[in-house]
Parts: structure tokens; sequence; C-alpha cells
């Protein structure tokens, strides 16, 4: 299996958080908080709907809701696929920085700068 | 339908690809922004969005919109490639059609630019003189006014700020070992001042102050001394018995060639009385119309305050000529009107009415600009006819595409830009024929466009909004045309372009109306032409050589002549010798006589005895001089148009007062025409008194020794006047120099009419191969039934012939009324026969016929079995 660039990883992991709420503007505000950095939903769509053809992610219609004018929404779930790159991207972060400690690599950054 | 909000039909306006959902997500987001922070900070967040993806949705719309166009041309090439020779011929007419208006676009504003490159050119004016009749009606204008009235008018009206004359002559230019005749321009000091000509060096306002200064222009400086700085230096200038160094003193730019002035040597006014004419000067009366006078006005109200006190200006200079032109015609007659009147043109417009008519003469500018026009329409005839002929192999593709999802808009994109690609082929090629043809062009128009100004600013503007404009036309219908097919119908093999094309039928009558008319014009310009050049005119041209005895007095001429004469009498290959004041077209002079009260304006030309023998003119009636009785040198010899408008009964032996003295009238000639025959025979006095000098010695020499003759009569003048050099002409030379201008327009008028004959046989090729495909079945039903193959071509090419003879019909009232009135410019002419109208018509049918009959014999030939295959 491939392994998952830092922005699929990103992404399947708010849409795991959020469960059976991730849809476009869910997700985006998801991502805001996590990345802190400002996601619009323009932005979600196109990285969602390449998630969904390599087959992380299933998307379905949910039932019509006044509130948006009568349409439905389009929710994400993960895949068993998704799940399974969620686990192994997971154990090889836990592999990569086994040995590495947040405190080292702030010494280090300290006897750069001085 | 579902029914939108605008914030809905913003979002799907800005965001094309959204969906159904994603609307949806914008509404959530948009209303719980509305519910937080309120209605403005909502409206806020929408804008921003919006204004955020402006760009790319720039790029995507550009982006899929050129997707399309990458198949559209595609398309194009592909229809190009597998019609090649109908492409081809598209592509060809168009390129003759943009050459075409290219190079006139070029004449046309060569020719109104003349003389505007005068920075003061709105203020300047040629002076001119109008011959007044008692009842005020105007006798003529004559393009000069005296010597005197220029400066005259600068002292007299304060509107008037400067006057320059400028009057070129030739005369003998001398300098080290050159001696050749050459044109000598008077002008007086100011003349750089006034005209923007450049000078290379020297100051324009003191240029000309000395009296033997000279100004060369820069082809002359580098022809008299090459390499070496002129100013200072000094040339010899002859003129008759006058011989006169001039030192230069500076140095001009050539004239540009749109200038109605031109030099190349420039002398001060004023040296005139350097060569014995200090009398002229100041003299009222005589009119040379070498002469030009210019005045500079103030601004554009001053012409209005001249024409005011003009008629105190004629009292206070002209009444003594007045009282001498007037002569009896004005006497006892109580009229408010002067004889003479004034007036004056502005720069820019004599390049259009150099003989002051009173209106511009833009005829030429026409004729070339309804050329190119017409070649332009039928070129893009051709292209439409042809275009919407090719629909028929296409109907299978617009059909599936419009099946497919595209609309009609679309369909007509498509359409209009394959009619682009053949335009911007048709541009490139035509810019090419333009660079080739532009030598022949400029032989032609007498003119030197450059290839540079082709590809100047204002050329290539026009030539884009030209492919632009042809664009739409032409590619323009076709496209609406095309794109109205209903697939349904297509797709089921049951549709069938209307049969009716009378569009088509039309332009193809409008194109062969214009070949009629181009090829009918032809033939009438060149039996004209013809005509003039080879009309008897009178006297015997042929062999006749001009010599000019470049010398001013009388005795001086007297004495040359006779000198001359007794030299060459007895050599063999001058078989007679004779002498006049004028000769032929050459050096005329009109005189004032008055008889019967009323005023007359002959030739009057001094000749020797034998000048009609010589010339092998004719006698009317009465005899003409004879060597021996010395009475004839009051004797006096007219032309019959005299004796018609004389109104004279009995004309030989009668006494003609009214002129300097009376003359006793002892023959009449036949009438000769001494110039073009554009011009009415006007009424000819040949006198022997010596009131004129002999300038002019005609020899008639015997055909087969012209050379030797020549070489002969070369020593003899090296012997005689050994420090000026032997000028002479050719009689007939002369007189088909006059006919340059009309030949050029009959090479112009046989190239225009070949391209479009050529234009309009393609055009009646695609036509003919339309209607073979829609008739194809027809045809090949017919042959089953066991019609002949003649009967097939006939049937076929009846159409074609048919809106032919419409054609020929139409354009034959047209061409006549146009001919007739370009045959109005000349006093004698041929009649127009109605054999031309029968042989243009029998000319286009027969082309129609080559044309088509390739064509049509495939078509009888054709293996029925083949067409009806899919009925």
């Amino acid at each position: 299996m491939d392994v998952l660039t830092r922005l699929e990883e990103i992404f399947l992991l708010a849409v795991w958080r959020l469960g059976d709420n991730a849809y476009g503007v869910t997700i985006a505000d998801k991502l805001t908080d996590t990345t802190n950095k400002k996601w619009i939903m323009s932005q979600v769509y196109v990285p969602l709907e390449r998630l969904e053809n390599k087959g992380y992610l299933k998307s379905y219609l949910s039932a019509p809701i006044s509130e948006r004018g009568g349409r439905s929404k389009r929710l994400y779930g993960l895949t068993e696929k998704g799940l399974q790159a969620l686990i192994e991207i997971n154990s090889m972060q836990k592999s990569l920085w086994s040995d590495v400690s947040p405190a080292a690599l702030r010494k280090d950054l300290k006897n750069k700068l001085t | 339908m579902k029914k939108y909000n605008l914030f809905e039909k913003m979002i799907k306006a800005f965001f094309p690809a959204t969906g159904e959902t994603k609307l949806g997500d914008f509404v959530e987001c948009r209303s719980r922004i509305e519910s937080e922070k309120g209605r403005f900070y909502a409206l806020l967040w929408i804008i921003s969005y919006l204004l955020k993806s402006f760009p790319s949705l720039i790029k995507s719309k550009i982006y899929w919109s050129m997707v399309m166009v990458r198949n559209y041309i595609k398309i194009a090439l592909r229809t190009i490639r597998s019609n090649t020779v109908i492409s081809l011929i598209n592509i060809f007419g168009l390129s003759c059609g943009i050459a075409a208006v290219i190079l006139i676009h070029h004449f046309i504003s060569d020719e109104l630019s003349y003389d505007s490159f005068h920075k003061k050119s709105n203020n300047i004016y040629r002076l001119y003189t109008s011959i007044n009749n008692p009842d005020g009606s105007i006798d003529g204008n004559m393009d000069t006014v005296v010597i005197p009235h220029g400066p005259a008018m600068k002292d007299f009206f304060p509107e008037v700020v400067q006057s320059v004359r400028v009057y070129p002559t030739e005369f003998i230019v001398k300098h080290e070992n050159i001696i050749e005749s050459q044109m000598i321009t008077y002008a007086d000091k100011n003349f750089f001042t006034l005209f923007s000509f450049n000078l290379i060096s020297g100051d324009p306002e003191s240029i000309l102050d000395q009296p033997n200064s000279l100004v060369l222009s820069s082809t002359f400086a580098e022809k008299y001394f090459g390499d070496n700085d002129p100013i200072g230096k000094t040339i010899t200038i002859i003129s008759g018995e006058y011989t006169n160094d001039f030192c230069i003193t500076g140095i001009a730019e050539d004239c540009p060639a749109n200038s109605t002035i031109q030099y190349n040597i420039i002398i001060p006014f004023y040296s005139m009385r350097l060569f014995g004419n200090a009398g002229m000067l100041e003299r009222w009366q005589g009119w040379n119309g070498r002469i030009q006078t210019y005045i500079e006005v103030q601004d554009e109200n001053s012409i209005a305050g001249i024409k005011v006190k003009y008629h105190d200006f004629s009292k206070q200079f002209y009444s003594a000529t007045f009282e001498r032109m007037g002569g009896s015609i004005f006497e006892g007659v109580e009229s408010n009107v002067d004889p003479m009147s004034f007036g004056q043109q502005k720069l820019e417009d004599i390049h259009f009415d150099s003989m002051i008519q009173g209106f511009p003469d833009y005829t030429n500018i026409y004729i070339l600009s309804g050329i190119a026009i017409g070649i332009l329409i039928i070129a893009c005839i051709n292209f439409i006819t042809q275009s919407l002929g090719l629909a028929a192999k296409r109907l299978i593709e617009v059909g599936l595409r419009k099946v497919v999802g595209a609309n009609r808009i679309q369909l007509v994109r498509q359409f209009l830009i394959e009619s682009v690609v053949i335009i911007l082929f048709s541009g490139f090629s035509g810019i090419l024929l333009t660079i080739t043809a532009m030598p022949v062009f400029n032989e032609l128009s007498e003119k030197s466009l450059e290839l540079s100004s082709i590809f100047s600013m204002s050329s290539l503007n026009l030539i884009f909004s030209l492919m632009i404009i042809l664009g739409i036309c032409a590619g323009g219908y076709p496209a609406f045309a095309i794109s109205k097919f209903r697939p349904v119908e297509i797709l089921r093999g049951k549709f069938k372009i209307s049969r009716k094309n009378t569009f088509s039928q039309i332009l193809v009558i409008v194109q062969f109306a214009c070949s009629v008319l181009l090829i009918i014009s032809t033939l009438i310009i060149g039996n004209q032409i013809d005509y003039m050049i080879n009309t008897d005119l009178g006297y015997e041209k042929d062999n006749v050589v001009i010599v000019r005895t470049l010398l001013n007095s009388n005795d001086a001429n007297e004495k040359f002549y006779t000198n001359f004469t007794e030299r060459i009498k007895q050599y063999p290959g001058i078989v007679n010798v004779t002498g006049a004041s004028s000769a032929l077209s050459l050096g005329n002079y009109t005189d004032i006589v008055i008889h019967n009260e009323k005023r007359f304006f002959p030739k009057v030309v001094r000749v020797k005895y034998d000048y009609f023998k010589t010339l092998g003119i004719k006698l009317f009636d009465g005899r003409v001089f004879s060597e021996e009785l010395s009475s004839d040198i009051s004797g006096v010899v007219v032309n019959e148009t005299l004796i018609k408008e004389f109104e004279i009964e009995n004309p030989i032996g009668m006494t003609l007062e009214g002129y300097h003295m009376p003359l006793n009238i002892i023959g009449v000639i036949k009438d000769i025409h001494p110039g073009t025959l554009r011009r009415q025979i006007l009424p000819a006095m040949y006198i022997m008194n010596p009131r004129q000098e002999i300038r002019y010695i005609l020899l008639k020499l015997e055909g087969n020794r012209i050379s030797e003759s020549l070489e002969y009569l070369q020593t003899v003048w090296q012997d005689l006047q050994p420090d000026k050099p032997f000028t002479y002409s050719f009689l007939d030379e002369d007189v088909e120099k006059q006919y340059i201008s009309d030949k050029r327009w009959k090479s112009i008028i046989q190239y225009a009419t070949f391209f479009a004959i050529l234009i309009a046989s393609l055009g009646i090729f695609g036509l003919i191969s339309i209607t073979i495909n829609r008739r194809i079945k027809e045809v090949c039903i017919r042959k089953i039934h066991g019609a002949k193959v003649s009967r097939l071509i006939f049937l076929l090419s009846g159409e074609s012939l048919i809106l032919v003879t419409i054609a020929n019909i139409i354009a034959w009232p047209a061409v006549w009324i146009a001919m007739s009135k370009w045959l109005e410019n000349f006093a004698y002419t041929i009649e127009i026969s109605p054999l031309i109208f029968i042989l243009a018509a029998i000319i286009t049918m027969s082309l129609v016929f080559v044309t088509i009959l390739f064509q049509v014999l495939k078509a009888a030939k054709a293996n029925p079995v083949n067409s009806l295959r899919y009925e």
C-alpha cells in the first residue's frame, strides 16, 4: 500500500474524528482548528474527491434539509482501506519518532542559535 | 425548475462546478455566519469569497473555452485538407482581395497626403486668375497671376503674411565637364521659410538673399560634386546668350514625392534680371502658366477679409491691364464685373484640381477604391457560396454535435473559427502577394511605395480590421446557416438542403455582373486609347525630329536658323527642314483676338514658309506661304476651326483685324490635332510675322538613316553652338508621351479585369460543384431511365448559363453609363459598338461553360449505383 501524504493524513483524521458529521462545512472547520490555517470549503472539495477516487473515503447523500434550501449534504466516511492506511501511518510515525524527544530537538535548536 | 435566489445564483456563476450539495454547504455556512455575526458580516464574507475566486474563475473559463477551440481548429484544418482544391481557391481569392485593398489603401493615402507635410499648409494658398464675361459668368481660369501680384498683395492686405513665387524653367547647367539642360527653379528668397522643405546646410532665412546664390537638392549635390562639399563652389547657368555664375549657398533635402512643388536647383527669383527678363518683373499683364504664386495668410478668417477688399486691389493695380484686356467687349457695357477676378486655392487641394475647375477631381481615387472593393466582394461571395456548398458534406457532423449537447452559439463559434482560420491564411498570403505585386504596382501608379510602409502601424491596423470584418461578413452567414440544421432530420437521413438556393444565385449574378462590367470597360478603354494613339492626327509625325535652338532673341534665332539650314539642306538623310515658334505640343502660345466684337483665344504660331510641307499638313482652301511672295509676311494661314468659330464665310482674301497687326487670310488648312485627343481642336493662326522667335527647328528625316542623320546634325550643332548641348526629341515620341497616363489606366484595368474574371470563374466552379452534389441523385435516376450524356450536360449547365445571361443584362446599362461618362473626358472618341457587349457576353458564357465542363462530364458519366446506394 502507498504511504499517505501529510495532507491526506490530516484529511482522513479529520473525517474520522467527525464521525457521522463529516461534510464540507464541518471538515473545513475541523481542519482550520487542527492546522491553525484558515481553510475554506472550496479548498476541501477537490482533495476529498481525490481521496474518494483512491478508495480511502466513501461518500453518501443525506436526507434533504430545509435549512439548506432543501438540498442534501454529501457526507464522507472512512473505508476499510482508509482505516488501514491510518493505522499503518500511525505505526510508521511511532517508529520514526521513537527515539526522538521534543526536548532534545529544542536543545539542538538553541545550540544552533547561539 | 428550481428557483435560485440571488446568492445562490452568484455562487453558481462564480463557481461553475457547483452541484447541489456544494451549494447547500454554502447556504448553510452563510446562514451560520449570518446568525453568528449578522447580515453585514455575512455580506462581507460572500464578497471576499467571490473576489478570492475571481482569478481562477477567469482562468478556468478561458481554459474551458479554449479546449473546444483546439478541437475547432483541428477540424478546420482537417476540412481544409480534405477539400484542398476549393479551400485553396477560397484562400487565393481572399488574398487577392486583401492585397488589392492594401495596395490601393496605400495609393489613396499617398494621394491624399500630397503637400500635407508643410507645417503651415493650412494657411498656404495658391493664387489664380479668372477671366470673366460681362454678365459675371467665368470664361476660364488660369492657375497663375502676373508676377508683381503676390508681393503687392503682401503690402496691400494685412491678412497676407508673405508671398512666394515659384517658377520652374529649363536652362543649361555647366559645371566642370558636365553641360546639360536641367530644370532650374526660380524662387523668392523666403521659399524655405514658407514651405517646410528641409535644408541640410544653410540658413533658411538668408539662403537666397544674395542675387547669385543657388541651392542644390542633395541628389544634385552628389551628382555634380560627389563627396565634396559644394558650399561656396560655383555653377554656371546659361540661357540663350546670357551666361551667369552662381555660388552655392546651401543644400536642401530632395523634395518628397508627394509634393506638387518639385525642385532640383533653386535660384533667387530676381536673378531673372541676369537672364534678360528684367522687364517681366514689373509687368501687370502677360500670364505664364509655369509661374506659381503662393501666399501665407494669418488664419482661416483671413480669406473672407481678403475677398472683401479684392475689388479695391484690382482697381489700384489692374486698371491699365483691364482697359487693354477688356477690349470692345467690356466697352460701352455697363458691368459691375471686372474683366478679371482673382482667387486662391488651398495648398492641399492643388493636387486634385490643378486646373482650377473649382472642384477637386477624385475620379482616380473612386475608380481604384471601386476596383478594390469589387475584387473583395467577389472573393467574399465565393467564400460564402463555397462554405454553403461544403455544408452538405458536414451534415452528419453538425447533427452529431447537436445531439451530444452543443448549443447554437457553440456551433456558430465553431464555424466562425473555421472561417477565421481560412482568413488568417488568406491574410498571410495576401501580404505575400502584396510584396510580390509591389514593383508592378509602383510602375502602374507612378509612385514609389516601400515595403516598410506595409508594416507600419496604420497599415497593420487596416489589415487586422479587414480580416475581422471579412471573418464576420464572409464567415457569419455560413456559420448561421449551417448551425440551423436540425439533428433529428439529419441523422434520420431525411434531411435535404433546400433546393432553392436563391442567395447563392444572386451572389453569382453579382460576381458575373462585375466581371462583365470590367471586361467591357477594358475593351472600350483599350479601343479608345488605341484610337487616340493610332488616329490620323492630320500631319505626319513619323521620323520628325524637333531641335530646340536654345536661343532667346529674335536676331540670334534668325541667324542660327539660316546658318543651320544652309549646312544641312544638302544632306541626303534630311528630307525637309522648317522652323516654328512652337512645335505642336511644345511651347504653345495663346493670344487674344477680337473679331466681330467677340473675344477669341486662338493659338498663334510663327512659322517658316515650308512648315506645312514638312509636316505634311493638308490644305482645305487657298494656299500656304510661298517663299517668293514677300507680301506673305502680313499673311496668315488659319485652320478650319477658326473659320467655324469666327463665323467667316469667305475666308480667302479677308483681313483679320483684332490682332496686334492686320492679317490677310491666304489659306485654310485642315484641322490637325496638336496635342492629345482629349482636347478640342482650338482655332489656330500661322503667321510669318517675326513677332515671335523661331525656337524650334523641325526636320523630316529619311526613315532608314535616322541615326546617321542625327550624328550629322550633332556635328553641325557643335560647330555653330559649341557651348550648348544638342537638344532634340522625336515628334512621335512626344505625342506618345501624352498618352502615358491613359496607357497606365489601361494596364490597371486590364489587371483588375484579369483578377475579377479569375475569381469569378472560381466562383462558378464552386457553385456548380454544389449544384451537382445536390442534384446527383436526380442525375443518376435520369441516367437509369436512359438520358443521354449530352442531355444531362444541358440540364446541369442550364442554371449557370441563365445566371450569366441575367448578369450580362444587368451589367450592360451600368457599363454604358459609366463608359459614356468616362468618354466625356475626351473631345474625340470612338463610338461604343454593341459588338463589344455581345463579345463580353460570349466571353463570359464560354468561360462558364469551360469551367463547369469537367465537373459536369464527370457527374454525367458517374455510375448511378454509387449515389443511389443509400436510398
